[in-house]
C-alpha cells in the first residue's frame, strides 16, 4: 500500500524498442547508473536535497532529480533514480535529439541541455518508469533529469552525501 | 576576517549589516497561516509583519507572534490560548535544520499557566516550508473534532471525527490514505482527553514531548494537521551554502556527530540495549534532510515497530526486560504520552518505595496499577504498562493529570510529609517538569529563569562541564567561548574533594540561553548546536557556522556578533512575555526548597552518583550577577529600557512601561 512498485531497474527494456530502431542514429555508449541498498535506507531525503541544492540552487524534492519513496511506519524506503537506459526512450523521443536530450561522450550519461530544451515533455512521457524519472520545471518550462552530476569532480553528489552510504555508482563497465 | 580550510575559503561576513530588500523570498517561505477554529476562518499574514530579520523563526517567531497577540493571560486549555507552530529560514534544506517549534501556554505547566516551547522533527517541518509557510497559528475551538488540511495554497478545516479516538500511528495512516505524499502531525487519545502529559507527534518517533501541547490541541478539538507541499526553499547564495556543507564534510563534521553515539542504541543501556540493538534494530532513523540520523528503528515481533531514542527508553531504566522496555516505548508513543514525564513518574514511585515514604499498598490505594516486580511489587511489566498507560490516556487513571499535580493531590497519604515533600521537590523542582541534571549550576540558573525543564538545552551545559561528552578538552571549549567549565561548575556537597565555583557561572548560562534561542529559531538540531559542534577554531565553530548558514540562505548578512545579539533579543522578548503573561519577577526565578536546604543525591552526574547541595546565598548572588550581565534590574529581574532599546525592542519597552513592568531608570 505504501510503495508504488517500480519497474525493471536495469533499463534494459524501454521506449526505444517500442519506437523502433529508426529513431536511433547510432549505437549509444553505455552509461553508469546509481544503485541503492534498501536495507539501510533511512528515507532522510538527503539525496533529494543535495541534488536540488547542487543543480538548482534550492532546497526541496520537487526540483530533485532523484526521488525517495517513503513508508516511515515500516521504515521501508526506496530510491528512484534514472536508469540511464541502454536504449533510452527519452533520447529516442526528443525532437531535438543531441541538442536537448544528449548522450555524454565521456560518461554515456543521458542528459538534458536545458538551454535547448523547449519543454515539450516527450521525454517525460517516453520514460518507461512510473512516475517518470524526468520532470518538468514548471517555472522555466524545461525538462530536467539526472545527469550523474556531469562535470562534478567527485561524481554524483547524492552518492557522496548519503549519510548511511546506501547509494553506489555502478560504472558502465559493471552494468549487466 | 577570512577563514581558510585546506582547499576551501570561508567568507566570514563583515561587521556592517548589509540588509537586502526584504528577504522573505530567500530562506523564509513568506507567510504565516492563521486558522481560527471558532470562526472557521483561514487567513495568511506576510511573515514580514513579524520582523523575521529580528526574530528569525521557530521560538523567536512564535514569541513575536504571541507578543503581538498581547500575551494572552489564559489557561492552557482556553480557546484563546494560541497554538503556534513555526519553522525557520533554514528548514527544508539539507542539514540538521528540519525541526519545528510549538509554542503557547503549556498544559503541563503547574501550578501556573506559562508560555513555553517544545520541538519536533520528522518530515512535517520541511513539508510546511515546501507548502509555502513559515508558521501556523491556531486559535479558538472547533465545535466538533476537526483536522486542518494544507496542500500548498489549498487550506481547509476538515472532518476529524473519523480519526478521533485513533492512536498516533493509525491517525496518520488513515489521513495519508487520502494523500500518500502528505505528512501528518497528530495527537493521540491522551491529547483528546486533555492530559498534561499529552504530546504532539509525527511518524513513529518524532515528538514535541514537553509542554502538554497535545492537550492544547485536544482542547481545540483539533486532532491533526496534514501538510503536502510542492514548492522549494530558495537560497540567496547557494554556492556559499554548498561550500559550507562541503567544508564541514571535509572536516568530518557533516555526517558524524549529532547524537549518534547515544541515540542509535537504547540509552538505558544493559540488556535492553544489547538485545534491542543486536536482534531488533532494523536500521537508523531521523528527520528528513538530516545528515546525522541519530535514532534507531526497531521491529519487535508481537509488539510492533517504530523509531526511538533518548527518553523513549524510559521503562528500560527500570526493567531490563527488552520486550517490556519496547512495549513501554511503543504503547506510550501510540497513545501520545510524554516519555520523559513517564521517566519522572517511575523515578518518583521508586523513590517513595525505596525510602519507605509510601508502600505498594499506598500507591494502589491512590489508584496506581499494581506495582511491577522491578520496583518491588508483584505485577508483570505488561500488566502494569497496559493499565498505567491506558489510564493516563483515557483520563481515568492516576497520573493522567500529570505527575506534579498528581503528587500534590496524594501528598496527604504520606505519614512522613517532610520526606514526601522533599522527594516531590527533588523530582519535580519547577514549573511542573521533571528534574534533569540540576546538579550543574549553570543549568540550575537557566531553569530558574525559564518556563520548563532544561532538557531542551541541558546538553549545552553537559558539553562544557562533563568529561566524556565529546573528545574536545573542556578547557579548550571554555577558553574559546570564554565561559567556566568542568567539575567546578557542579554544586558539590560539603566534604567533596572538588570545590564548586559559583563565580562566572552566569556567563555560561547566558551563553547557553542565547545559543538555545538561536538553535530553536534557525532552527538547528540541539545536538548539532552544542559548543563542541563544528569545532575547528579559529575558522569554524557553531556560532560561525550558524551565521554563515543564515547569511548564505537568507541573504541577510549577519556576522557572529549580530546573530548572537539576535539570540539575546529573542531571550529578552521571552522574558518580556514571562513578565506580561505570568507576572514573572526575580522572586519567581527559583525552584524547590529541597535543593537548597540540604544535600540531595544527583544520579545524573557522570557515571556515578554524587551528593549535591546548592548554597542559597551563593545562588542569589549568582542571580545578581546574571541580571547585571544581562542588563536587567537586580531587584525585579526585569530588563531595563536601555537593554531593550539596545536590542531594537523599543516597542516592547514601551508596552512594559504601560504595564508598570519597566524598572525605573
Amino acid at each position: 500500500m505504501w510503495l508504488n512498485s517500480h519497474k525493471d531497474h536495469s533499463g534494459e527494456s524501454c521506449g526505444a524498442s517500442i519506437m523502433g530502431e529508426k529513431y536511433m542514429k547510432r549505437t549509444l555508449s553505455l552509461s553508469g547508473f546509481i544503485s541503492f541498498d534498501a536495507k539501510m535506507c533511512t528515507g532522510c531525503g538527503t539525496c533529494e536535497l543535495m541534488c536540488s541544492l547542487y543543480h538548482q540552487g534550492v532546497g526541496g524534492p520537487a526540483l530533485a532529480r532523484v526521488r525517495v519513496e517513503r513508508d516511515p511506519f515500516n521504515a521501508d524506503f526506496s530510491i528512484h533514480s534514472c536508469a540511464h537506459c541502454k536504449e533510452p526512450g527519452c533520447y529516442a523521443a526528443c525532437p531535438l535529439q543531441d541538442k536537448a536530450l544528449c548522450i555524454c561522450e565521456e560518461t554515456g550519461a543521458r542528459f538534458i541541455n536545458e538551454e535547448e530544451c523547449t519543454g515539450c515533455a516527450e521525454c517525460i512521457d517516453a520514460c518507461p518508469f512510473e512516475p517518470s524519472h524526468i520532470k518538468l520545471n514548471e517555472e522555466r518550462q524545461v525538462a530536467f533529469k539526472c545527469d550523474l552530476c556531469r562535470g562534478r569532480e567527485s561524481g554524483p553528489i547524492c552518492v557522496e552525501y548519503c549519510p548511511v552510504g546506501i547509494l553506489t555508482f555502478i560504472p558502465a563497465s559493471e552494468r549487466c | 576576517m577570512r577563514g581558510v580550510l585546506p582547499g576551501r575559503d570561508f567568507d566570514i561576513y563583515p561587521c556592517e549589516r548589509e540588509v537586502l530588500e526584504m528577504t522573505e523570498s530567500y530562506g523564509w517561505a513568506g507567510q504565516v497561516l492563521h486558522v481560527d477554529l471558532t470562526d472557521r476562518k483561514i487567513s495568511r499574514v506576510p511573515t514580514a509583519q513579524y520582523e523575521p530579520q529580528k526574530f528569525i523563526g521557530g521560538v523567536g517567531l512564535n514569541t513575536k507572534i504571541f507578543w503581538d497577540m498581547g500575551c494572552p493571560k489564559v489557561d492552557a486549555l482556553d480557546p484563546a490560548n494560541p497554538l503556534i507552530i513555526s519553522v525557520g529560514p533554514l528548514t527544508g534544506l539539507p542539514g540538521p535544520f528540519n525541526r519545528a517549534e510549538i509554542c503557547g501556554i503549556g498544559a503541563q505547566n503547574y501550578p501556573q499557566a506559562q508560555y513555553t516551547y517544545s520541538g519536533f522533527g520528522g518530515k512535517f517541518p520541511s513539508e510546511l516550508k515546501y507548502a509555502g509557510y513559515d508558521g501556523i497559528v491556531v486559535t479558538g475551538k472547533a465545535d466538533r473534532p476537526v483536522c486542518i488540511s494544507i496542500h500548498d495554497d489549498d487550506v481547509a478545516i476538515i472532518d476529524g471525527q473519523r480519526v478521533w479516538g485513533l492512536d498516533i500511528f493509525e491517525t496518520q495512516k488513515t489521513l495519508m490514505a487520502d494523500d500518500p505524499q502528505a505528512t501528518v502531525l497528530t495527537i493521540g487519545p491522551a491529547g483528546e482527553n486533555l492530559s498534561p502529559m499529552a504530546v504532539v507527534a509525527t511518524e513513529t518517533g518524532s515528538t514535541a514531548g514537553q509542554g502538554g501541547f497535545g492537550a492544547v490541541m485536544g482542547s481545540k478539538n483539533l486532532k491533526a494537521i496534514t501538510v503536502r507541499g510542492t514548492g522549494t526553499v530558495r537560497i540567496a547564495r547557494p554556492d556559499k551554502f554548498l561550500a559550507l556543507i562541503e567544508g564541514s564534510k571535509a572536516k568530518g563534521s557533516w555526517t558524524e556527530g549529532g547524537f549518534q553515539r547515544f541515540g542509535r542504541t537504547p540509552l538505558c543501556g544493559g540488556d535492553v540495549e544489547k538485545q534491542l540493538t543486536e536482534k531488533h534494530r532494523k536500521k537508523f532513523a531521523g528527520p528528513y534532510g538530516c545528515p546525522f540520523q541519530c535514532m534507531g528503528f526497531y521491529d519487535v515481533p508481537g509488539i510492533g515497530k517504530g523509531a526511538s531514542m533518548c527518553a523513549s527508553w524510559w521503562y528500560g531504566w527500570f526493567s531490563q526486560d527488552p520486550e517490556a522496555a519496547w512495549e513501554g516505548q511503543l504503547l506510550a508513543q501510540k497513545l501520545g504520552i510524554n516519555h520523559f514525564e513517564l521517566l519522572g513518574l517511575m523515578a518518583v514511585v521508586a523513590d517513595t518505595l525505596m525510602e519507605g515514604v509510601l508502600t505498594p499498598d499506598d500507591w494502589e490505594e491512590a489508584g496506581l496499577p499494581s506495582i511491577p516486580e522491578v520496583v518491588g511489587g508483584a505485577a508483570t511489566d505488561h500488566d502494569f504498562l497496559v493499565k498505567l498507560l491506558h489510564g493516563i490516556a483515557d483520563g481515568t487513571g492516576l497520573f493522567s493529570e500529570g505527575v506534579a499535580r498528581t503528587l500534590d493531590s496524594i501528598a496527604g497519604m504520606a505519614e512522613d510529609k517532610e520526606a514526601f515533600h522533599r522527594i516531590r521537590g527533588i523530582r519535580y523542582p519547577s514549573w511542573g517538569y521533571t528534574n534533569h541534571y540540576y546538579g550543574w549550576l549553570g543549568l540550575c540558573l537557566h531553569v530558574a529563569t525559564d518556563t520548563r525543564d532544561a532538557g531542551n538545552s541541558s546538553d549545552g551545559y553537559l558539553s562544557f562541564n562533563r568529561d566524556g561528552e565529546h573528545e574536545i578538552p573542556l578547557s579548550q571549549l571554555g577558553d574559546h567561548f570564554k565561559v567556566p567549565y568542568g567539575l567546578s561548575t557542579f554544586a558539590h556537597a560539603e566534604g567533596n574533594e572538588n570545590e564548586s565555583n559559583y563565580e562566572g557561572i552566569e556567563t555560561q548560562t547566558v551563553w547557553v540561553q542565547h545559543n538555545q534561542c538561536l538553535k530553536n529559531s534557525l532552527p538547528i538540531c540541539n545536538f548539532a548546536s552544542l559548543p563542541n559542534s563544528y569545532f575547528h577554531p579559529p575558522e569554524m565553530d557553531i556560532r560561525i557556522l550558524e551565521s554563515m548558514a543564515f547569511s548564505a540562505v537568507t541573504g541577510v548578512n549577519m556576522d557572529v556578533e549580530e546573530l548572537w545579539k539576535t539570540g539575546e533579543r529573542i531571550w529578552n522578548l521571552r522574558r518580556a512575555v514571562m513578565m506580561m503573561q505570568e507576572n514573572r519577577t526575580r522572586e519567581k526565578d527559583t525552584y524547590a526548597d529541597a535543593f537548597f536546604d540540604r544535600p540531595w543525591l544527583d544520579i545524573q552526574h557522570g557515571d556515578f552518583m554524587e551528593m549535591a547541595h546548592i548554597d542559597r546565598k551563593k545562588f542569589e548572588a549568582l542571580k545578581d550577577r546574571f541580571y547585571r550581565l544581562r542588563g536587567w534590574d537586580i531587584k525585579t529581574g526585569w530588563p531595563t529600557r536601555n537593554k531593550l532599546e539596545e536590542l531594537d525592542l523599543k516597542e516592547v519597552a514601551d508596552e512594559l512601561e504601560k504595564a508598570d513592568k519597566l524598572p525605573p531608570l
